[in-house]
């Protein structure tokens, strides 16, 4: 098989994977890859070769693609190329969830994928940003937590930990809910993207990132911190059920309690009216 | 001789103070009014960047604002702040690719934080006295006719120096204060003094219920 990993301007099918990052990152991506295969046959082709992620210049992701495509041995030729708009999600904002239910039946090529990409991954992202907050971390990584959060059906718990000294025990394995974390990312929207639920500090970053990409949410009020104004912006988005707020103590029985159903999405806001009057106080004249 | 000066000086200087207070009366007066006049030309804008939420907040702004009418562009972050510069310098970066008109018309700067977060309260009056005289420097320096603030700590001492000037007669500007959205129920201290010393000429916040609380500010929606 040769080389896959060219950059030619040869498109067959653009599979974003930049979206996709760490464990998720390989099942999603030996999804997209799977499901376009399967696609191809359907209608009769072969793809060809190469399956492009985002250039190296746009900022490569780091694990997947590289290896993956070693193995799926993707230099199959076809006479007639796909393009973007063919591939459900394979054109821009790809998501992993959205691609699979289109197809049920992968194109069966290789067992070993095929058993990794049917394992319904639901990650839980926990992030504390640029703070430090172990008492958050070590909630999470409480037998309680991991219990409640594996009884709701989440496979795998990422936490990022920001400057915090407790350093949570990595686990891996299918039978039980799987650990890992990491101090710092510049890819934390990715991980964001790809989690299926969302613990967070109370910094209005985090909280309004998440809520932006619709991601369910609970926020974990650090209680150590003196001037504690931040659970002010945590409180009235609970009330105004765009997220739930919880504080380190009661992180499991929020969890156990929560229902998904009744989170109601954010609508962001808009500086345009505050721009409006702006300009009107300036003396411009309203367009 | 001497007595002469000093008796002078007991004349001359209740005329000055007298004409100082009518004065500073007169732009607290004139700050909070709507200009009646269209500017002709873009107008010098300081926006004011911090860490924190901040900057994600100022950037909406910047980024609903007019970029013909609010030019050249100042923004000013803490020292120990990379990340909102950089922010800023991406966005403005984008303006220039997007094909808006190529002129050099946006500006960083770095400015002295008054305190550090933990630093003791000894040292912080020398710190905070050099804050105040970087910030006077830089206002001297870029003569903003716009500032646009939302709270970092760095907004405070840019704001007490536009509107000295304003008072000495060495510029006009015109200061604009938004409120963080993390602020529900408080203003932040930089809100608070800037409210109460009638410093801005528009207070801004985000949450119906602190309009309530602050009648002089606006309520108009949210920025996040």
């Amino acid at each position: 098989m040769g080389e896959p990993m060219s950059w030619e301007p040869m498109p067959v099918v653009w599979i974003r994977t930049s979206c996709f990052s760490g464990a998720a990152a390989d099942v999603f991506y030996i999804r997209a890859v799977v499901n376009f295969f399967s696609l191809s046959r359907a209608r009769g082709q072969l793809a060809r070769g190469w399956l492009i992620d985002s250039p190296p210049a746009q900022g490569l992701s780091r694990s997947g693609p590289q290896v993956h495509l070693r193995f799926l041995n993707l230099s199959l030729l076809s006479d007639s190329l796909l393009p973007c708009s063919s591939f459900p999600g394979g054109d821009d904002s790809a998501s992993g969830g959205a691609i699979c239910p289109v197809f049920a039946q992968p194109f069966a090529s290789d067992e070993r994928i095929l058993q990794m990409a049917d394992r319904e991954r639901r990650t839980v992202f926990v992030t504390v940003g640029t703070t430090c907050f172990d008492s958050l971390v070590m909630a999470v990584d409480s037998p309680e937590v991991k219990k409640a959060l594996l009884q709701k059906g989440y496979t795998d718990l990422l936490i990022q930990m920001g400057r915090g000294t407790y350093v949570p025990a990595k686990v891996s394995g299918d039978a039980t809910l799987q650990v890992d974390h990491f101090m710092f990312s510049p890819s934390i929207a990715d991980n964001m993207r790809t989690a299926s639920l969302v613990i967070s500090h109370a910094g209005s970053g985090s909280i309004f990132e998440t809520l932006r990409l619709g991601k369910p949410l609970i926020v974990v009020v650090n209680e150590d911190l003196m001037d504690n104004h931040q659970s002010e912006l945590a409180e009235e988005l609970a009330e105004r059920k765009h997220l739930f707020c919880a504080h380190p103590q009661t992180l499991g029985e929020t969890i156990q309690a929560m229902d998904l159903g009744t989170l109601v999405p954010y609508v962001p806001g808009d500086a345009e009216p505050v721009v409006t009057v702006i300009n009107k106080f300036l003396g411009f004249p309203v367009d | 001789m001497g007595l002469d000066a000093l008796a002078a000086a007991c004349c001359v200087l209740p005329v000055l103070l007298a004409l100082l207070a009518v004065r500073f009366a007169y732009v607290l007066w004139r700050s909070g009014q709507p200009s009646s006049r269209s500017p002709t030309a873009g107008l010098r804008c300081l926006i004011v960047l911090g860490s924190g939420g901040h900057t994600a907040e100022m950037m909406n702004i910047v980024t609903a604002l007019q970029k013909d009418r609010f030019t050249p562009r100042y923004y000013v972050a803490a020292l120990t702040d990379s990340m909102s510069l950089q922010k800023a310098q991406v966005y403005e970066q984008s303006l220039i690719q997007s094909g808006e008109k190529i002129t050099k018309n946006a500006h960083f700067m770095q400015i002295y934080r008054s305190r550090e977060v933990g630093q003791s309260y000894i040292t912080s009056i020398a710190t905070t006295l050099l804050a105040t005289l970087h910030a006077m420097w830089l206002v001297i320096r870029i003569r903003p006719q716009v500032i646009f603030c939302n709270g970092p700590g760095t907004c405070f001492p840019l704001c007490v120096c536009a509107f000295v000037l304003k008072v000495l007669g060495l510029g006009w500007s015109s200061i604009f204060y938004i409120e963080s959205i993390a602020r529900v129920k408080k203003l932040s201290l930089s809100g608070l003094l800037l409210y109460k010393l009638r410093i801005a000429d528009q207070f801004y916040v985000q949450w119906p219920q602190l309009q309530q609380k602050y009648p002089r500010a606006y309520y108009a929606g949210r920025l996040m």
